[in-house]
């Protein structure tokens, strides 16, 4: 890795770290875990679907709050505020800028990834001694709650390009967050509209428009195919070759908006 | 004039902007060679253009037409900001990080070893006055504070060629005298320092040549002497000169 990328991804890992969005972030899973053994009871039976059901909710708000609230503001504020002038005024170059920002981020949120997927497994682990009726999932496995895990990280990464992508290509905080969100509801809804409509049980579509659908759904990121947890509660045996697929789309994907983000980026008046 | 010669060298360089739905010239064909080891003042009224010259050295933005050279090389290479130490206008900082981290960062990213950027830090802000808020994280400094630690970034890697943007900007008395003497200091040590100003107090007596620029135009360019004609006072003579332009 350049000396670039490292040092920016230091920094900005520092400043994310530090940031008062990062903090309430990780007040609230508290708050939540604790709210989280009080809920479970209230379950008489599949407190282990329950149980992993919450959890991973518990790692996406968390993750999708950083990815919007830390990393659009940051990458918005270097650009406005103008400072992005203390790194590029050095022999840094943007590339090297924009991929040191992005590692930086991605450490961060893993940190928060992590922090919060220990406190939801701790705080199961209390909740199997304390509460009778608490029980693991079936067959549970440590092998594929870290794939899970790391498969809703990945998920993130890739909205975080997004995020990055978008907060490149209009400069406005709001807008960003307005794009990101929007990706994020769609990315994780498309593709059981089409399901749906394939169907034909509920809604009935013309052929066309199910193909302009299919077509929309391969430029938006298909963020669903990341959501491994019915394995997870469930038991069930994980599909190898999918879950290797999904994860070479989710870095190509990721990839690409790279390529987009540059391309932006080295173009983009810093005034 | 070798171009070596010449840390800084603009030729004809037109930059406009789209303001609304019409694009305005703001640059109209600068042209500008800095010596080595001279001062150079750049002075101009609000809005005169300064602060989009030296955006256009810096690299931040791109101009329309004409030539940037930062010693020999063009501003999109990174490199060339290698030898550079470079003040914005109003500084801001990540707010979270230290002025030691930052700083740190500053050198690293220059090329200097941590050792050598933890020897020079303490020198240079001890020497601007703010080294007891060395650990202090900067969303907590004063507006004045934050000028001193912008002009610790710039000077940290000790730098051959100096382009400050408005420097005394924000500085008390105390911290313009300072800067002076800094400025002064570095002159004598070699170093060539091209800094904008909209105050003219000090550039008559720091500055070897000038600049005038006035809504994106050159008026003058040249020692500070054949700038004050016929006795007339310096800030007469600038007085003099925009509302000539004004008028023509
Ligand atoms: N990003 C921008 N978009 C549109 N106009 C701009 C932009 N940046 C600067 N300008 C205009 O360029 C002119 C010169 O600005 P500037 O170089 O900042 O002046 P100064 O000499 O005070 O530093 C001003 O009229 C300003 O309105
Ligand atoms: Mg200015």
């Amino acid at each position: 890795m350049s000396n670039g990328i490292s040092l920016v991804a230091a920094i900005t890992i520092k400043e994310g770290l530090r940031n008062r969005a990062m903090q309430g972030i990780l007040a609230i899973a508290v708050l939540l875990c604790l709210a989280y053994i009080t809920i479970i009871p209230m379950f008489a039976f599949d407190t282990g679907k329950v149980a992993v059901d919450l959890g991973s909710a518990f790692v996406t708000v968390a993750g999708l709050a950083i990815v919007i609230f830390l990393g659009i503001a940051l990458l918005t504020k270097d650009i406005h505020q103008r400072t992005v002038c203390m790194i590029l005024s050095r022999p840094i170059s943007r590339t090297d800028y924009v991929i040191g920002k992005y590692c930086g981020l991605a450490v961060t949120v893993l940190l928060a990834v992590l922090m919060i997927a220990g406190l939801t497994i701790f705080t199961s682990w209390i909740g199997t001694k304390l509460i009778l009726e608490m029980k693991p999932p079936r067959n549970f496995s440590w092998g594929v709650l870290s794939i899970s895990v790391f498969f809703q990280y990945l998920s993130l990464l890739l909205l975080m390009a997004v995020a990055f992508f978008f907060a490149c290509l209009t400069t406005s905080e709001y807008l960003s967050m307005l794009f990101t969100v929007g990706i994020y509801v769609i990315g994780n809804s498309l593709e059981t509209i089409i399901a749906v409509i394939q169907e034909g049980q509920y809604v009935k579509v013309g052929p066309a428009y199910l193909a302009i659908l299919k077509a929309v759904a391969w430029i938006f990121p298909n963020l669903s195919a990341f959501d491994l947890k019915v394995y997870l509660s469930y038991g069930l045996p994980l599909p190898w070759s999918q879950v290797g697929w999904t994860a070479a789309y989710g870095i190509c994907y990721i990839s690409l908006l790279a390529v987009a983000t540059l391309w932006i980026f080295k173009r983009k008046e810093i005034t | 004039m070798n171009l070596i010669d010449s840390p800084i060298h603009l030729h004809s360089v037109e930059k406009s902007f789209m303001q609304g739905f019409s694009c305005h010239k703001i640059l109209h064909g600068i042209s500008l060679s800095i010596h080595v080891g001279e001062v150079f003042g750049f002075i101009g009224p609000n809005g005169a253009g300064k602060s989009t010259l030296i955006n256009s050295i810096m690299g931040f933005i791109q101009p329309e037409s004409g030539e940037v050279l930062i010693n020999g090389v063009a501003p999109s290479v990174p490199q060339s900001r290698k030898y550079i130490g470079y003040l914005p206008e109003g500084p801001r900082f990540y707010e979270r990080l230290t002025a030691a981290e930052l700083l740190l960062f500053g050198g690293r990213a220059s090329g200097m070893s941590k050792a050598k950027v933890c020897e020079a830090m303490d020198l240079l802000l001890d020497k601007l006055e703010i080294l007891n808020a060395k650990d202090r994280v900067i969303g907590t400094y004063s507006k004045g504070m934050k000028q001193r630690l912008g002009l610790a970034l710039s000077l940290i890697h000790d730098p051959a060629t100096l382009i400050l943007d408005e420097p005394m900007s924000g500085l008390d008395p105390i911290g313009r005298n300072l800067l002076k003497n800094i400025i002064l200091d570095l002159k004598a040590r070699g170093k060539t320092i091209f800094f904008s100003t909209h105050i003219l107090n000090d550039v008559e007596t720091l500055c070897d040549r000038i600049g005038l620029i006035h809504q994106g135009r050159m008026l003058y360019c040249g020692d500070v002497k054949g700038f004050k004609e016929n006795g007339m006072g310096f800030e007469d003579r600038f007085m003099q000169l925009i509302s000539t332009a004004g008028n023509g």
